[in-house]
């Protein structure tokens, strides 16, 4: 085979200069000329593309076709639905920078954070040792030094490397496992006080060669993963992708030249930059957007004895201000108001950031680019060192950071809505909550087997917002999979055996309301099943908090998402009734029946926030609330035979209907005859006197406020928020004190 | 429509009715986004709204910036022109407010005592528009947590250096400063 | 080649949206091609239409085709037209309790059918199910009943009940959804295609409640262990609804086509074409099977000529007016989905694997101003054709007519002019002047754009399945297949295209084998190291299967008067423990019975899995899983014959040439000879620069290239070497 008899000492070529350059070499040619120049390497001019455009557009069609068959085909390697089922598997080809050219469907996201692992193996010699050739595997899974974002997001590459010994890009892929080997089962630990409780992440390694792995890694993943099958058969699949995007480009390399594939790949990077430079202007209305989501971590009482200085109550400030310079096609991301690093598990590295930017441009600002590196390029972001995505050091965990990073991106969507908006893109406007819940574990067979998954109904699909035109969607989109999709219950069920599931459907009423409502969120129920000795049970996701869900307002100012939930019944009498063919349909059903005495438990447990892991007996009913978006505009403005839709699909209920809609309709036998526009027009002008009594003018607010806070009359999580917050934030700090007229925190904090 | 690829006010105003076809949107959402966008759809917003003055931008659902023969322009409410002064101060310190705090408060609004915020965790600010007390603007935020300012365009730059057209009456200055901490100053005093 | 007397013939349909396709074969193995626009309000008019100009080919008449008829085989697109335009019956859902929302939440699929850079554009994503089965909360209800799937760890049984079946609860909902005006009903219970007792005992119940309540049983209840037993619910939900919305009307289609033939004649009863590639008579129980059965047939053309001539490597590649589909044939074998995308629902149903892409003759040039983009589709003029015919927007057929490939007075024999200037107006201002270029580089560029669409397809799809184009040969047809061949620049060992390439999928309908394709959802797990004994528990269980599956397909058969069983193929879908997809393996060696033959086909499970996602890939080490048992039993049925020639001569007759045309290649306008297809004979070799024009088709011979009519008038084509 080729690859044995290539040098191990590869070499690069500059696409611009055409001189021999080593690979550190090649970033500072890349970064010196990028600088200069404000274009994508120097690329004040697209040469390639100018000459023959149809030729250009060719080689990004061979290469992205590459990639799209590369995942289609691997995925049916799979084995966790989260790959094949759900599409969390992304395929695709990048420079020797590893600056993303074309990627396939999937969690497309990731293509923003592969340069980081490939710029460590480049600052740390890889290319001497081990050296590079051609079908060696590397896989990464360490955010610190890999980019991927969390523990169960895990990178394989691929060197491309001609004949000549020249590296020439990277076939790169990436999927979201199943188990992560945490201290708490699951792949996203939502308790984990530092890095050393994050799992089994390894920085780029050599775990193969000639696109076959080694039998030490697998017996790692056996040994470190509380799921081994799972594991190896995904890295199998990634590795079966890597090889055809390898073979094919090979292919491409000689179809198209050497020189002219080397300086292409780069002029479609700068391409997509100046495109997305371009939709800026022509989409956007300039000036400052400011969104806000909060969420909570409370680890006091639950890591106290072990890890003192993680004990405390955090409340996360995830706020992102966006300043869009529509004159010159640029958009700033100030990150300097956002709460410090800490020792718990919410905090993300560069990796974080690269992946969530890049999914908020596409659908934005990238509609109809190339999707590849170009976005991130367009758009400049900054965050202070400490801050919560970007730790003071890298012993900092990087557990869960999709639950807070995804509303802090909600945010910059926001802006980005109400800019676009003012310009007059009503149809691509929408509130831009979109965010998602999970569940993981691990699960105790009858006979002693034991294994951790994660499951990811809710973040396959997550619902779409509320837009001034449309009311949101249940289980339509998610962002990091546009190709959404919650799986197959039988499937999940096949896989997590002895968790029945008793519900997975839309949750009446739970949503925020506007003139256009927020989707209905979901409720998925399972029954602990006597196949099962015992299941640890855990709830993370970027939707679970003790206030709400995601952003405290929302573009279209209606009410936001109500947060997400888990709901634990212990101790029932639910497999007796199922014997008796009597199943609970909903939460609501169980409700119900505890209220006559049918249903029976010894505890019922809710959590708002993540959870670690719950422990489950037979019998016991775990419940998980979320996914629902928020409203736009005044509810008292729908068209009142929405409302009546509404209530007939048992959407809401009649009380809501009268309430927050000001449509009266009678009792739950609501129809056309009970709608009348009059009785609609005069309870909502009531609804209206009731807010003018209610309602006091902003300086009475303030000034009761204002009193309150100097008397330091807030609950301490509160006041603690505050003084960490303006402790960490000079900004924060300065415009807190301005609004409130105080020359310091009160002496009450 | 999309072979044309021409959206005009006409079609903005059914869009914005919520009673177009999904395929008439898909449309919309397909066809290339040309530059005569803006003027359509401050056509197609016109006939709705009463403002006294040019509106200038639309600012959010009901809010909409109005340029005046003199002065700074102003916010005001589409609905019923109430005029929240400055654009370069948050217009909710020109709003009436109301505050949820406790469970019962919350659970008018969400139906699950499981989903809504831990009392004293949060709150939630419903801001009116003092004329027609039209819901403006829904905020659930910690107590103590100062209004959020969500969107300060920058009008003047836009309508100069985008549209390359003046705006009538005074500048504000481009990037507007925000003058929210002024007006606290001014009309809050410390007593 | 008209000529009165045909002895007995095979009449076979390919109606398309657009166009219907009808040939008529006769035992010389002569095929006569009619052509006529679908007529989708009464397709057996457009039926007629189609077969009259082809009997008028033949120097017939539409009474003597239909008189000589021995088989006749119809595709349509009534399933389609039913689905899109909301034609079919309201349907009621009885679901497993807590699994309502299944029509709601469509499992996330919001975006179906959604080309890749319009899914990246998330606010076009939208649920589309509800309405399009006129749903909603009135026509969806929920029963307690469970049953248990077990697991691949061995620790439960496949199927075990935990949660019996609550029949007052079935009753109920069955009153309900008759009150709302349900007109069919829909069974769907979790893990029934393990054990299928709860929806059987629920659909008694339900006849029984529709009998005491509307008399007749007019309301159809359908089961999705019936229809569809394999597993993912939502999928068998939409094969369901698919059925009982729109089945029955299908069926009254097909009806009226088969009366329409009758009454000209034909002495038996209409076939149809199943998306698995075979005939079934048109009172097959599952309908739906037919959903897409058009492009099927091309497939089973090619399948059966490449027998002929010794190809068993064929790739399929369809040039129609808005796609271009692939289809791949290995070995004699057409691989099958398992879960096909149509009318942007996820079914249930084993249908022909063919890839397809937006990119057709038909296809609409789009040019972005600013960066210089060529798009080719997936907007298409359909039937329109394009700015030289009637459409607004320029397409790749104005591109043709203004490079001289295609003939503006020969377009469909002469019965539709295209407007040459036109053309030329529209690509200069709207494609040439934006991108900078000439009217005809411009022109030149689109054709090269769809070339390049063309190839990346048909490698994407090779590789897909770990083929190498140097073991395959390619048919191209479709009516714009032959004039896009010399853009393919796949190295397949051989390139061919036919005479009647426009019908071709037609002609594929006519060969198709008459047979039923049964599969059943099975849980059978051969754990690393299994020992005989257990192998050969899971080889009986097996052979238990096949045995049922072939006994209701003999059932089939008989009950549409077909009493002879000719061959049967044994097949099942396999994967390694822990994996979720699974690979369709039909076994080489029959029916599974013994521990032997499970050896056998574990083997050849592991060869082809190893071919396709490389040997790294493979994980024995894990122990295998066996999720489904599949069984295709076929009986006889007469084929057409294809001539063979012995007479073959080089030289082309003199009356083939009709004239000389100026057509633009490589940047410069050369002088090619057009010759009139059905004049030349086999054994004929045209060098390029030609062109040879049928009524329904053009093949472009560029200067270099050459083509060869084989012994069976199949057109053999040579790029330069």
């Amino acid at each position: 085979m080729v690859a044995i008899t290539k040098p191990t000492m590869i070499h690069l070529i500059s696409p611009v200069t055409g001189e021999i350059l080593d690979w550190r070499q090649l970033y500072e040619e890349k970064a010196r000329l990028t600088k200069q120049t404000g274009c994508y390497y120097g690329l004040t001019q697209l040469k390639l593309k100018e000459k023959d455009p149809i030729k250009w557009e060719r080689l990004y069609d061979a290469i992205h076709a590459a990639v799209m068959a590369a995942r289609d085909t691997a995925k049916n390697v799979a084995a966790s639905p989260g790959a094949r089922e759900l599409g969390e598997f992304l395929a695709a080809f990048t420079t020797p920078e590893g600056d993303t050219v074309a990627v396939s469907t999937g969690l497309v996201g990731h293509q923003g954070a592969f340069r980081i692992a490939i710029q460590f193996m480049a600052e740390n010699h890889y290319d001497k040792n081990p050296g590079l050739r051609e079908g060696d595997i590397i896989t990464a899974c360490d955010p610190p030094t890999t980019g991927t974002p969390h523990p169960g997001d895990v990178y394989t590459f691929s060197p491309v490397i001609t004949e000549t010994g020249e590296l020439v890009g990277w076939a790169a892929t990436i999927n979201h496992t199943m188990e992560a080997g945490c201290a708490v089962p699951g792949a996203w630990p939502p308790v984990s006080p530092s890095t050393y409780t994050d799992g089994y992440g390894i920085p780029p390694t050599k775990v193969g060669e000639n696109f076959s792995d080694y039998t030490w890694f697998y017996k790692h993943l056996e040994r470190r993963t509380r799921a081994g099958v799972f594991n190896i058969l995904d890295q199998k699949m990634r590795v079966a992708a890597c090889r055809m995007i390898v073979e094919r480009i090979q292919d491409i390399i000689k179809e198209f030249g050497l020189d002219y594939f080397r300086l292409a790949i780069r002029e479609l990077i700068e391409e997509s930059r100046r495109m997305v430079a371009e939709r800026i202007k022509t989409l956007t209305v300039p000036g400052r957007g400011r969104f806000v989501g909060f969420r909570t971590v409370r680890y006091k009482g639950l890591v106290d004895g072990v890890w003192p200085h993680a004990a405390n109550d955090y409340i996360l400030h995830l706020f992102n201000e966006v300043v869009v310079d529509t004159i010159n096609g640029r958009i700033y991301i100030h990150g300097d108001q956002l709460s410090p690093a800490n020792w718990h598990a919410l905090n993300g590295y560069q990796g974080i950031v690269e992946s969530n930017l890049w999914l908020n441009v596409v659908d934005t600002v990238g509609i109809y680019v190339k999707p590849n590196r170009g976005f991130n390029e367009a758009i400049t972001y900054t965050i202070p060192k400490g801050a919560l995505y970007n730790p003071p050091n890298d012993r900092y965990s990087a557990g869960d950071p999709w639950a807070g990073s995804i509303t802090w991106f909600d945010c910059f969507d926001a802006a980005l809505a109400m800019s676009m908006r003012a310009r007059g893109f009503e149809e691509e406007t929408w509130n831009g909550d979109v965010f998602w819940t999970g569940f993981q574990g691990e699960l105790v067979l009858r006979n002693g087997f034991s294994f951790g998954f994660s499951q990811m109904d809710m973040l396959g699909a997550s619902s779409t917002p509320a837009r001034p035109y449309a009311d949101g969607e249940t289980a339509a989109t998610a962002w990091w999979n546009p190709a959404s999709d919650i799986g197959s219950a039988e499937e999940w069920e096949y896989v997590l055996p002895g968790l029945y599931y008793f519900v997975r459907n839309a949750l009446p009423g739970y949503c925020g309301h506007g003139k256009y409502r927020g989707a209905l969120g979901m409720e998925i129920g399972f029954i602990v099943s006597e196949e099962l000795q015992e299941a640890s049970l855990g709830k993370v996701g970027a939707c679970s908090s003790d206030m709400f869900a995601t952003m405290a307002s929302l573009p279209g100012g209606g009410y936001p998402a109500p947060t997400a939930t888990l709901v634990v019944y212990k101790g029932t009498n639910v497999l007796e009734l199922l014997r008796q063919g009597e199943m609970p349909g909903s939460i609501r059903d169980l409700e119900a029946w505890a209220k006559t005495g049918k249903f029976k438990y010894s505890v019922k447990e809710v959590y708002k926030r993540e959870v670690a892991n719950v422990f489950l007996k037979p019998g016991d009913v775990y419940i998980m609330i979320g996914n629902s978006s928020g409203g736009w505009g005044d509810p008292l403005d729908r068209d009142p035979s929405l409302v009546l839709r509404d209530v007939r699909e048992g959407f809401i209920d009649t009380a809501t209907a009268r309430n927050v809609y000001g449509v009266p309709l009678g009792g739950e036998d609501a129809n056309e005859e009970t709608l009348s526009p009059d009785l609609v027009n005069e309870l909502r002008s009531q609804l209206r006197a009731e807010r003018r009594r209610r309602a006091k003018p902003f300086r009475q607010f303030y000034a009761e406020e204002r009193q309150r806070l100097l008397e330091g009359n807030l609950p301490d999580y509160i006041k603690s928020f505050y003084r960490e917050l303006c402790g960490f934030s000079e900004k924060f700090r300065s415009e807190f004190l301005a609004f409130w007229q105080v020359d310091s925190l009160p002496a009450g904090f | 429509m999309a072979t044309e690829g021409r959206i005009d006010a006409g079609l903005l105003r059914q869009l914005m009715s919520g009673r177009l076809s999904w395929d008439v949107i898909e449309k919309i959402l397909r066809a290339p986004k040309t530059l005569d966008r803006f003027a359509q759809y401050m056509a197609a917003v016109a006939p709705d709204i009463r403002v006294t003055g040019k509106p200038l931008l639309r600012l959010n659902e009901y809010l909409y910036i109005v340029g005046h023969d003199t002065g700074i322009p102003t916010v005001q409410c589409g609905r019923c022109g109430y005029d929240f002064g400055d654009y370069r101060v948050n217009w909710k310190l020109n709003s009436d407010v109301y505050v949820r705090r406790s469970k019962e408060e919350f659970l008018e609004i969400y139906r699950y005592e499981e989903v809504i915020p831990e009392e004293n965790y949060a709150e939630i600010r419903e801001y009116y528009c003092p004329g027609c007390y039209t819901l403006l603007c829904v905020e659930c935020v910690p107590p103590g947590y100062p209004p959020i300012f969500e969107f300060l365009p920058d009008v003047e730059g836009f309508y100069r250096d985008v549209l390359g057209q003046a705006i009538p009456g005074g500048a504000g200055g481009s990037p507007p400063a925000d003058l929210t901490y002024e007006a606290v100053k001014e009309h809050f005093p410390r007593e | 080649m008209s000529n009165g007397v045909l002895g007995r013939v095979i009449l076979a349909t390919d109606a398309g949206g657009t166009m219907t396709d009808a040939v008529v074969v006769d035992e010389a193995g002569r095929v006569y091609i009619g052509k006529a626009l679908t007529n989708r309000a009464a397709e057996w008019e457009s039926y007629l239409e189609a077969f009259s100009s082809a009997a008028a080919e033949a120097g017939s008449t539409l009474a003597d085709i239909h008189r000589a008829a021995i088989i006749d085989t119809y595709t349509g697109t009534l399933f389609l037209n039913t689905i899109l335009e909301r034609k079919g019956r309201r349907v009621g859902i009885i679901a497993t309790k807590g699994q309502e929302h299944m029509y709601l939440h469509e499992r996330g699929h919001s975006w179906l059918g959604l080309g890749w850079e319009d899914i990246l554009h998330h606010k076009l994503h939208h649920h589309v199910g509800p309405e399009m089965f006129k749903l909603s909360s009135a026509l969806v209800k929920g029963v307690s009943e469970r049953v248990a799937c077990g697991s691949y760890f061995m620790t439960s049984e496949p199927g075990r009940v935990v949660c019996p079946l609550n029949e007052g609860e079935v009753r109920k909902a069955v009153e309900e959804l008759l009150d709302a005006g349900a007109e069919a009903i829909v069974i769907v219970f979790l893990f029934s295609y393990l054990n299928p007792i709860h929806e059987l005992r629920a659909k008694e119940i339900a006849y029984e409640v529709i009998h005491n309540k509307v008399g007749d049983a007019s309301i159809p209840v359908i089961v999705s262990s019936e229809v569809s037993p394999v597993m993912k619910e939502v999928q068998r939900l939409k094969s369901c609804l698919m059925e009982a919305s729109a089945g029955d009307l299908v069926r009254e289609g097909l009806f009226s086509v088969e009366k329409a033939a009758q009454d000209h004649g034909f002495q038996g009863q209409l076939t149809t074409l199943t998306s698995y590639g075979s005939t079934v008579n048109i009172r097959h129980p599952r309908i739906f099977e037919t959903i897409i059965s058009g492009p099927t047939g091309g497939l089973i053309a090619a399948r059966m000529i490449g027998g002929l001539i010794n190809e068993p490597n064929v790739v399929t590649a369809d040039i129609g007016g808005t796609s271009f589909d692939v289809g791949i044939i290995e070995n004699n074998q057409i691989r099958l989905r398992r879960e096909p995308d149509f009318a942007q629902s996820r079914l249930a149903l084993p249908m022909v694997q063919i890839d397809s892409i937006g990119s057709g003759a038909g296809s609409v040039v789009k040019v972005d101003p600013v960066f210089k983009h060529i798009t080719v589709g997936p907007e298409s003029a359909g039937a329109d054709v394009g700015v030289c015919f009637r459409y607004g927007d320029p397409t790749v057929s104005d591109c043709n007519v203004v490079l001289g490939y295609l003939n503006p007075d020969y377009f469909l024999g002469g019965a539709v002019k295209l407007n040459r200037a036109a053309a030329e107006e529209a690509i200069r201002e709207r494609v040439a002047k934006p991108l900078g270029l000439s009217t005809y580089e411009a022109a030149a560029g689109v054709i090269e754009v769809l070339h390049e669409n063309l190839n990346q397809h048909l490698i994407a799809s090779l590789r897909a399945r770990g083929a190498n184009p140097a073991d395959f040969v390619l048919f191209m047809y479709g009516g714009a297949g032959p004039l896009h061949l010399w853009g393919i620049k796949v190295p397949f060992k051989r390139m061919i295209t036919f005479p009647f390439a426009a019908a071709f999928s037609a002609f594929g309908v006519a060969a198709s084998d008459h047979s039923k394709r049964l599969h059943r959802g099975v849980s059978l797990i051969i754990p690393p190291g299994a020992g005989r004994e257990s192998k050969r528990e899971v080889a009986a269980q097996l052979e238990s299967v096949y045995t049922s599956l072939e006994e209701q397909a003999r059932a089939e058969l008989r009950s549409e008067g077909i009493p002879e069983v000719a061959w049967t193929v044994y097949g099942a879908s396999m994967r390694y423990l822990g994996l979720l997809e699974v690979l369709d393996v039909n076994f080489r060696f029959g029916k599974v019975n013994t521990a032997e033959d499970l050896d056998q086909a574990l083997a050849q499970f592991e060869e082809e899995f190893g071919r396709i996602y490389g040997e790294g890939a493979r994980y024995p080490e894990s122990g295998f899983f066996i999720s489904e048992a599949f069984v295709e039993v076929f009986a006889a049925k007469p084929k057409p014959k294809i001539q063979r020639y012995t007479q073959l001569h080089e030289q082309p007759p003199v009356n083939a040439v009709k004239g000389r045309r100026e057509a633009w290649w490589q940047g410069q306008w050369h002088v090619f000879t057009i010759y009139e297809m059905d004049e030349l004979e086999p054994g004929n070799v045209i060098m390029g620069p030609a062109i040879l024009e049928h009524p329904m088709t053009t093949l472009v011979v560029p200067p270099g290239y050459r083509v060869r009519f084989e012994e069976h008038r199949f057109i053999e084509f040579y790029p330069p070497h």
